[in-house]
């Protein structure tokens, strides 16, 4: 009985002290693709999360993120479209992500502060201005284990022209007449 | 009675409001480069003073071209859908057809501006006429790699008076092998592919516009005529300075953060260019023509007592000519 006992404690403590590295979901790769249609951009892009469903949604956010944020090079929306940066207007971010919607005990159940319930998101604001053009189908090559997440490669498009047509109306960003 | 009044005080502010005069938004015209013309020989020759010139065509470019229509037209729907105001957009085919009607009257004006028999190509016609302040420079060509084609393409912006770089974009379309896919359909794609960029670098240019002053050019003349010329001494502000001296101070003084430079200088001229405020002193919008009148005050004021003479030409370029009217 001593010895069983003493044997499922030493498991548990294996089992308790396995490190777990936290994925960084901030982390994500843009590509290019050929020109979408009128008003449109469409590149490919490489997210992380826990799961294949997550990496998605949050492909199609970071696809936004990098319009906006970063700019894609090789596209017709090379320089970002927000040239002040993300924290110059932080707060009308957070609400346009939904992430004011992020659910806390997830985050504590992942370890990670960056991990966000994409089901809570179905009305977040940026959803309009992006699609994922493939279905959400995914090639054998764009599914990858890394560690204990998925790196997802989606082709995704976002409708840059309505979207700055939005940041202008909102006083985000300078519409081409602005000021005159 | 204190709604009533609460409404009164509102509706003034309003009207306030619409009187506050907007700064005046830039003319843009897309034109071919010189070196496309050349290319498809959409070019006349012509007899200056013995030397023989060879200038861009633009009516037979537009009358035989019919890429280039189409990628004109495409950039002019590009950016009005961009939201740009679509009065300010000139169109190169429609200004050329009014030229033609008002000959006439463009030979009176070209007279009174220029005031001397200098030959002026058809761009300066075209700037002096239409006045674009952004000229859209456009240069493409189809080229070959085995089977594949594709569209090298570079869209200039060019500041008519002062002829800086306002924004650049170029670059090869995607190569394609189907030969159903017309040119036109490259052309497209390849405006398509480049136009956010530039409108992009277009509005960096009037946020710094906004920020830093509009740039303006100024020539300072002086008649053969005139009794002075710049390098006349005046007692000014307790010492004594040349004219051209004085009209430095002045551009200091009068300029947005001091950001001015003399390109140019000798006794009879002197090119100045500019950062003036978006606003004068009556909240209304500025351009040269507005911004020089200050200059023609103060150096009619003594100790200058001084006849100037005023051309405008567009929003950004101001000719003054000291001595007579």
């Amino acid at each position: 009985m001593k010895t069983k006992l003493f044997f499922l404690l030493s498991i548990f403590i294996v089992l308790s002290c396995k490190t777990v590295v936290p994925v960084d979901y901030t982390k994500y790769e843009v590509e290019a693709l050929d020109q979408g249609i009128q008003g449109t951009v469409l590149m490919k892009v490489y997210s992380y999360d826990k799961s294949v469903k997550n990496a998605i949604e949050r492909a199609k956010m970071n696809a936004v993120q990098a319009v906006l944020f970063k700019g894609i090079p090789g596209s017709n929306i090379s320089k970002p479209m927000v040239k002040d940066g993300r924290m110059a207007h932080e707060e009308y971010f957070n609400k346009f992500f939904g992430l004011y919607k992020v659910n806390k005990k997830l985050r504590r159940r992942d370890r990670n502060k960056d991990a966000i319930d994409f089901s809570r998101l179905f009305n977040a604001p940026y959803r309009s201005y992006v699609q994922v053009s493939n279905d959400g189908s995914l090639a054998p090559g764009d599914r990858v284990k890394v560690g204990n997440s998925y790196k997802v490669g989606v082709e995704v498009s976002v409708n840059h022209a309505q979207l700055r047509k939005k940041l202008e109306e909102d006083g985000v960003i300078n519409g081409i007449n602005s000021g005159f | 009675m204190r709604k009533q009044l609460l409404l009164i005080i509102l509706l003034s502010f309003v009207f306030y409001l619409s009187l506050f005069g907007q700064a005046k938004q830039p003319n843009l015209m897309v034109v071919p480069s010189d070196l496309y013309c050349t290319k498809h020989l959409y070019t006349m020759k012509f007899d200056n003073q013995g030397i023989t010139e060879v200038l861009p065509d633009y009516e037979k470019a537009l009358r035989s071209d019919e890429n280039l229509r189409q990628v004109i037209t495409k950039i002019n729907e590009m950016i009005i859908e961009r939201g740009y105001t679509r009065d300010k957009i000139k169109d190169l085919e429609a200004t050329l057809k009014k030229l033609k009607k008002n000959e006439a009257i463009i030979n009176a004006a070209s007279s009174k501006t220029s005031g001397s028999a200098v030959m002026e190509t058809a761009l300066d016609i075209i700037k002096r006429t239409a006045k674009p302040d952004i000229v859209l420079d456009i240069y493409f060509s189809v080229k070959r790699k085995g089977p594949r084609r594709y569209v090298n393409f570079s869209l200039q912006g060019i500041d008519a008076y002062n002829s800086s770089v306002v924004a650049s974009v170029s670059g090869d379309g995607t190569p394609v092998i189907d030969n159903s896919i017309t040119t036109g359909v490259l052309l497209e794609e390849a405006v398509l592919k480049h136009l956010d960029n530039f409108m992009d670098q277009i509005q960096t240019y009037f946020d710094e516009m906004f920020k830093k002053g509009r740039m303006i050019k100024l020539h300072v003349k002086v008649w053969e005529s005139s009794p002075v010329d710049l390098e006349e001494e005046y007692d000014y502000d307790g010492e004594s300075k040349e004219l051209n001296e004085i009209i430095d101070d002045w551009f200091y003084k009068n300029t947005v953060g001091g950001r001015y430079d003399i390109d140019d200088s000798s006794e009879n001229m002197m090119e100045i260019s500019a950062r003036i405020p978006m606003y004068d002193n009556k909240k209304r919008p500025q351009d040269a023509n507005r911004y020089s009148r200050k200059l023609v005050k103060f150096l009619k004021k003594a100790p200058f007592n001084l006849i100037v003479k005023k051309i405008p030409q567009g929003l950004g370029e101001t000719w003054l000519f000291i001595g007579e009217k």
